[in-house]
């Protein structure tokens, strides 16, 4: 499968390099991801149902953070969009944020499953 | 240059953080235990593990008791203070890591992992540990040897509690073995003098008897027995 340039490869390999080529331990951090990062969007939803601008930026940063890992660099932006609006308290249109967080994730995990196959 | 290995804690909310941070650790043969936020972390390390943590890797943004609480609670702690904490931060969060530095962070390690600089700056956090742990052990030997003088002053000194002091090649382990060895000495001179001592009150238990025997028989009453016992003899052996 050719790369939907939803996760820059540069930064995928590095990692799996970095990791001593350990394909068996990227599965597992990538499966780690996929159960952590719903649970993370999840999170932000009922965050800004409940007004807690805290626990939006908490649940952003690190989806933000696990995500650039793995080398989804678009979604880790867009997690990043969405801290910053919780830093400052902005939370109008974060809904729609966050939203446009759960596409791209969607977009990187589906690339990522191929990393995760190691084609 | 090749590190020494300790017990690190790995504070971070973020399971693929821990897991990382963990896997790379543990690759390069230290001991690791996990937190997922700040209550936890404070918890271990007040725990019966107290004091076997070498190095804290602190995440700033956890739910519960954040990172800069955390450390907050470390740096209080006279029993926690010296251990070294690195947080973890993103590239973009260089104002908290400033702020946790002046707060007495030791290093912080930016994410994405790199493991070449985690292995680094947790070998330069362990090295400084290393040597505040050597610091502290010395003033405590200090301490026992100046409380050894002390006790020589007072003669309830034991050669025998110096022997951990006494063990280490330095001046202050010279020191130590000085007094054990003046110690033993007196202890030494002691009881050859209380020998000497036993010794001669034998010799003069056995001449006051001596002198006693002698003022029996130089009286005149006693000589006057001994004259009658012989004339008596005499008698005997005449009959």
């Amino acid at each position: 499968m050719t790369s939907t340039g939803a996760v820059d490869r540069s930064v995928s390999d590095a990692l799996l390099e970095s990791l001593g080529g350990d394909q068996e331990f990227l599965v597992e951090l990538l499966n780690t991801y996929f159960e952590d990062a719903p649970q993370l969007i999840t999170a932000m939803q009922a965050a800004v149902a409940a007004g807690d601008a805290e626990e939006l930026r908490r649940a952003a940063h690190s989806l933000k953070s696990t995500s650039a890992t793995f080398g989804a660099m678009d979604l880790s932006g867009q997690c990043k969009v969405l801290e910053m609006m919780a830093k400052s308290s902005a939370l109008q249109g974060a809904e729609a944020q966050i939203a446009a967080v759960a596409t791209e994730y969607e977009r990187a995990k589906a690339e990522l499953e191929t990393v995760q196959r190691g084609s | 240059m090749a590190g020494s290995c300790g017990h690190v804690l790995v504070v971070d909310d973020n399971r693929v953080n821990r897991l990382m941070l963990s896997h790379a650790l543990e690759a390069q043969g230290h001991q690791v235990s996990t937190a997922e936020d700040g209550r936890q972390a404070l918890q271990l390390l007040r725990s019966e593990q107290q004091g076997t943590f070498d190095v804290i890797l602190l995440d700033i943004l956890m739910p519960e008791l954040d990172g800069y609480q955390v450390l907050e609670q470390v740096k209080k702690d006279d029993r926690l203070h010296h251990v070294p904490v690195i947080m973890i931060s993103a590239v973009d969060e260089m104002d908290s890591v400033i702020r946790c530095i002046e707060m007495g962070a030791t290093d912080y390690l930016p994410k994405p992992f790199d493991p070449a600089l985690l292995r680094a700056r947790l070998n330069a956090s362990l090295a400084e540990k290393q040597l505040r742990d050597l610091e502290l052990e010395y003033l405590e030997q200090v301490g026992y040897v100046i409380d050894a003088a002390a006790k020589v002053e007072a003669a309830t000194f034991d050669a025998e509690s110096l022997d951990g002091v006494a063990a280490r090649d330095d001046a202050l382990g010279q020191l130590a073995r000085v007094f054990q060895h003046m110690a033993r000495e007196v202890y030494a001179r002691e009881q050859r003098l209380k020998q000497q001592v036993q010794k001669l009150r034998i010799e003069l238990d056995q001449t006051r008897q001596a002198q006693q025997v002698a003022e029996i028989t130089e009286t005149d009453y006693f000589q006057q027995l001994q004259s009658r016992a012989q004339d008596l003899r005499k008698i005997i052996d005449g009959a």
